[in-house]
């Protein structure tokens, strides 16, 4: 208990130091469009309250992330225990995959552009192209290192291909595809900041770029700390989820 | 007092049998689960530089026999136990269980191994009912809490595998398999990583419960006193090449209890056993070994 006191004061003190080497630098630039000093983001913050404006920007980034993980994650995680279980399939599909990897989620946002115009549509695709790899890579590497003793202990007791995928390949995977999931939303949520810069005109991305051209500085400050806010929010929910998800991991005291 | 008053609820809740699981309980497996190895061969590796994991074996076990495989390490013990349980296929020859040749693994012949082979993931309870589902039973859970319940584990039945002992994993593992209502049982060094003590009581509840159904049972091990103790026969397995190199009858009544491994008639097979197996195992030491005897 003393101990994570400490810790988050210390994590606290962190937070106010980098304040305060911020309001000294502003200070001494005293140029509020390049750099505006800490306080005035609470204007920028009130003002987008207010409006409604960071509301429905965050709204709309939230769904594009929501859907392009989502579509990931409902690929990436059936096609890796596929692959997993059945040979040809992985022949088929790993080398494909392995060529398209190095490709990063920014690089089809002008293909994406093209094909799907602006709005929702090439956000959806580009979350979904940066979760897919870290969520199919680990739950890869999850479905891979399933105990063979599992796999005999279940076909012994009668399971099929199928029954092995959902009783045995599954649940062996389930923390790697957790930590894949986990790593796929922050790639997400990266992404459609990006996306938003260039092919959309609503979200955070688009927030930010249209208060720079505006000069509004402050707000900008403020679209990049939602960014922030956000993604260590859902990256702290996750880790809660798991603790849920997996009740056998928890080491509770034995008999 | 409280306290008191919840396990007695607890116990008596466990303790009730279903009809239908009760209905099972009393139907021995006789007259099923004869075991036919008909020339077998397991060979690994390229022709030329092969490895002879188990070389022209030709065994049967009758229903309702219990056959203990000895034999010292490499022998090809559980080699054996793989191939009737249909995990890997003989190079040469086949496996008939009541005459139907094996082609894979089912719930007709389920293994309990020697440890980690409970799903971590699943309580003791669902781990029991696992093989009760795939089969669609559609009372699984109230039959695997009765084979919990005869495993004496009926209270840790909510308990994941991490929470229980070696000695109860095993126990669970052993329900697990009972409760397909397998003709044949194969136990692969199932008690081989347990204390002496442990492994003792686990001997006596594993033949406890066998004689209420008595279906064939092909339990490998290297343990001298255990093969003698559990089994009507021993089959010893030698080294190089691995194949059957002794076949002996246990002549001791049953039930057992502890006096059994009092009994001259278990000191002279342990004798006999041990000469063969140390005479198997003193090949690995090489012909200075054999000479320095």
């Amino acid at each position: 208990m003393k101990r994570l006191v400490r810790a988050s004061l210390l994590g606290l003190g962190g937070i106010v130091v980098l304040l305060a080497i911020w309001t000294i630098a502003a200070r001494r630039l005293g140029n509020a469009i390049l750099l505006p000093v800490p306080s005035a983001l609470w204007e920028g913050l009130r003002e987008t309250l207010a409006d409604g404006t960071l509301a429905r920007d965050v709204a709309a980034s939230l769904k594009r992330v929501l859907f392009g993980f989502g579509l990931a994650a409902s690929t990436a995680v059936p096609l890796a225990l596929a692959v997993v279980s059945f040979r040809p399939l992985r022949q088929l599909v790993l080398p494909v995959l392995a060529l398209l990897r190095p490709i990063p989620p920014i690089a089809w946002i002008p293909i994406a552009i093209l094909w799907f115009g602006l709005g929702d549509r090439p956000s959806y695709f580009v979350t979904a192209v940066a979760a897919f790899f870290p969520v199919f890579v680990s739950s890869l590497a999850g479905a891979s290192a399933v105990e063979q003793q599992h796999l005999r202990a279940a076909r012994c007791m009668g399971a099929g291909r199928l029954a092995l995928l959902r009783f045995v390949y599954l649940p062996s995977a389930l923390p790697s595809v957790f930590t894949g999931l986990k790593v796929g939303l922050g790639q997400s949520w990266m992404a459609v900041v990006t996306a938003e810069l260039v092919a959309a005109q609503s979200g955070l991305g688009y927030m930010i770029e249209l208060n720079r051209l505006q000069l509004e500085t402050p707000r900008v400050f403020v679209g990049m700390l939602a960014i922030a806010v956000i993604g260590a929010l859902m990256t702290f929910a996750l880790g809660q989820a798991e603790a849920l998800i997996f009740p056998w991991r928890r080491r509770e005291g034995t008999t | 007092m409280r306290n008191v008053s919840v396990s007695i609820a607890r116990e008596s809740l466990f303790s009730l049998p279903g009809p239908r699981a009760d209905a099972h309980r009393d139907s021995p497996a006789t007259g099923r689960g004869a075991v036919e190895l008909r020339d077998v061969s397991v060979r690994f590796g390229r022709p030329g530089r092969e490895v002879v994991a188990l070389g022209d074996v030709s065994l049967r076990f009758a229903a309702g026999e219990f056959v203990a495989v000895l034999g010292p390490s490499g022998c090809g013990k559980s080699t054996l136990l793989n191939v009737i349980a249909g995990f890997e296929h003989p190079t040469a020859g086949s496996i008939l269980v009541d005459g139907a040749p094996v082609t894979r693994p089912g719930p007709d012949r389920p293994v309990v191994f020697q440890q980690h082979s409970l799903f971590p993931w699943m309580t003791a309870l669902d781990n029991v009912t696992f093989g009760l589902r795939l089969a669609g039973s559609p009372t699984a859970r109230q039959h695997a809490r009765h084979y919990l319940g005869l495993v004496g584990l009926a209270d840790v039945a909510d308990r994941y595998p991490h929470q229980l002992s070696g000695g109860m994993q095993q126990r669970v593992g052993l329900a697990r398999a009972l409760a397909v209502e397998p003709s044949v049982l194969l136990m692969d060094e199932p008690f081989g990583a347990l204390d002496a003590q442990t492994r003792i009581l686990m001997q006596e509840q594993l033949l406890r419960l066998w004689e209420r159904w008595r279906h064939t049972v092909v339990f490998v091990t290297h343990d001298i006193d255990e093969a003698i103790f559990l089994a009507d026969r021993v089959v010893v397995l030698g080294l190089r090449p691995n194949t059957a190199r002794g076949d002996f009858t246990v002549d001791l009544p049953r039930p057992r209890g502890r006096e059994a491994r009092a009994s001259a008639a278990y000191q002279r097979l342990y004798d006999e056993l041990f000469d063969r197996i140390r005479e198997e195992t003193l090949k690995t030491f090489g012909s200075g070994a054999a000479v320095a005897e």
